[in-house]
């Protein structure tokens, strides 16, 4: 089967090269269009549609078609692969596409943070993975990867420290102590209590919700009025930061400011 | 008789899930590795393509052993993928399906071979150079007396040198082997924190420059094995906690701790479970 299409399309090949026979030209295109297909496949994401990168691939098919040389021996394939990919790159290059992914990755990572607050509120729970790439039409690739850029980005400066007046006085002690039945945790943790003073009254609810009430997160969204990924990120930040604080003093560097 | 070179191995098995798994590897070392997005990304596509050889030619009936060795040079990324399946010898690189898998890893790879690995099975050594060569490679710590790896078992193992790449790749795995066994977003996050915690801890307590772990998640539920630290590092775990607030996610969140003395040290066994109700899946 394969052999006797090669056959053909070297004939076509020559029609078309050497006596400028338009149809060959196209039986060609035609013929080879699934491997354009298969690589544009290959290159599409959350940003490009499969749609955009087909018109991509098959000009850089066309032009394939035209430069191939059949009697150098090679297939047509390996011809036509680099050529396509560089077509292909070169369009996302043209597109500023590294540069501006930054952007783009923050769009999805809102995206998926809305589709995630949707679907829990459909179902009274939080989605998994692949229920999130269904419902967006994503992989499971492309979810991770926004989540990744949502859980990193402002880690730290969501709270700045110290700026909300509200329960700034409040020692870890006195928060604690609400919360009677747990106590013994309080023990393993108050060594941080200093640097528990320096952030918020949120970040440090937060905490508590989460490490001494052991309440999820998306339990901990609904009682600080959030949502699940922003909880994350406040954890994330919070913990980051009482990690700097404590540092300095246990590798006897010199205290760095806080950053906010 | 270890180089100064960064160098991550891989090994799982050759289903069409553990792509992901592969993917996620590779992600995580963009950061530590400072690979460019564009090398990046042909570095994921040509690595992809070459598991997927695996997956549909090399053992094309039932999952099979699948190894990625990759190591970072001062121009570039060298990979390695292996496999004991029947050889390249049984699939002709023609104008077939295979041969678009082939074509664009040679396309997208500075050199490329194909090869029958003498023990059996195929190899596929791809190099990849770095467009900007002025990026300095990272600080490598000086090697530590390696013991005998300790023999893990997982869905992936992943061994690593040095400690620091550690914190990129063992989280990306670590949620991407979650995000296949059915995770929430929000215990995905909690394992997030877990596994931040334990990389940080282990750029102190490993118990030489090289680290292994490895991953086993089903239905929600996550098993993590990662070490050697040093000896007696489980039963310090509790009391670091208290100094030490990037510790206490380990501590507080994961449904079990339990440390193995093995030759080397000590690995440490970490489970974490996703406990929400069944229902709708």
């Amino acid at each position: 089967m394969h052999t006797a299409a090669r056959v053909d399309s070297n004939q076509l090949f020559v029609r078309w090269q050497k006596h400028g026979d338009q149809r060959a030209r196209e039986e060609l295109v035609t013929r080879y269009l699934a491997l354009a297909r298969k690589l544009a496949r290959r290159y599409t994401g959350a940003r490009e549609p499969l749609a955009d990168l087909m018109q991509v691939a098959s000009l850089g098919l066309v032009k394939a078609v035209d430069r191939f040389d059949p009697e150098r021996g090679t297939g047509f394939s390996s011809y036509a692969v680099p050529t396509i990919v560089g077509e292909l790159k070169r369009y996302f290059r043209d597109l500023g596409w590294s540069v501006h992914v930054p952007r783009g990755a923050q769009e999805l990572a809102l995206k998926v943070e809305e589709a995630q607050q949707e679907l829990t509120a459909r179902s009274g729970r939080p989605p998994t993975i692949n229920e999130l790439a269904e419902f967006m039409e994503l992989s499971v690739e492309d979810v991770l990867d926004a989540l990744e850029t949502a859980a990193a980005h402002h880690s730290v400066s969501l709270d700045a420290p110290r700026t909300d007046d509200e329960g700034d006085s409040t020692s870890l002690a006195e928060m604690f102590g609400e919360e009677d039945e747990r106590y013994e945790l309080v023990d393993d943790t108050l060594t941080i209590e200093s640097a528990m003073r320096f952030l918020s009254a949120r970040e440090r609810r937060v905490i508590t919700l989460r490490f001494v009430e052991d309440l999820t997160q998306s339990q901990i969204a609904e009682e600080v009025g959030v949502s699940q990924m922003q909880v994350s990120r406040i954890l994330r930040g919070a913990l980051e930061r009482l990690r700097e604080l404590t540092r300095p003093r246990r590798q006897s560097e010199p205290r760095r400011a806080l950053s906010g | 008789m270890r180089v100064a070179t960064p160098t991550i191995r891989l090994e799982l098995q050759s289903r069409p899930e553990s792509l992901t798994l592969v993917r996620a590897m590779l992600a995580g070392l963009a950061i530590p590795l400072a690979l460019e997005p564009e090398l990046l990304g042909d570095v994921k596509t040509a690595v992809s393509e070459a598991c997927n050889n695996v997956v549909i030619h090399a053992y094309p009936d039932q999952p099979g052993p699948l190894r990625i060795d990759l190591a970072l040079e001062h121009d570039g990324v060298e990979v390695v993928v292996r496999d004991h399946g029947g050889g390249i010898g049984h699939t002709p690189p023609a104008e077939g399906r295979m041969s678009v898998g082939l074509a664009l890893i040679r396309t997208l790879a500075e050199r490329a071979e194909f090869r029958d690995a003498p023990d059996g099975g195929t190899e596929v050594r791809m190099t990849f150079a770095r467009q900007d060569s002025v990026a300095p490679p990272p600080p490598i710590a000086p090697a530590g007396s390696v013991g005998p790896e300790p023999q893990l078992d997982g869905d992936v193992v992943v061994t690593l040198y040095p400690v620091t790449l550690l914190s990129g790749l063992l989280g990306r795995v670590a949620r991407a082997a979650a995000a296949g066994a059915r995770f929430s977003v929000d215990r995905l996050s909690d394992l997030h924190l877990v596994t931040d915690a334990i990389a940080a801890y282990a750029e102190t307590a490993a118990a030489s420059g090289e680290l292994s772990f490895a991953i086993r998640a089903v239905d929600r539920r996550l098993e993590l094995t990662v070490g050697p630290f040093g000896a007696g590092t489980g039963a310090r775990l509790e009391s670091d906690a208290a100094t030490d607030p990037a510790l206490a996610p380990l501590v507080l969140l994961a449904d079990e701790l339990v440390s193995e003395p093995v030759e080397s040290g000590e690995m440490l066994g970490v489970l974490v479970v996703d406990p929400r109700p069944v229902s709708g899946q």
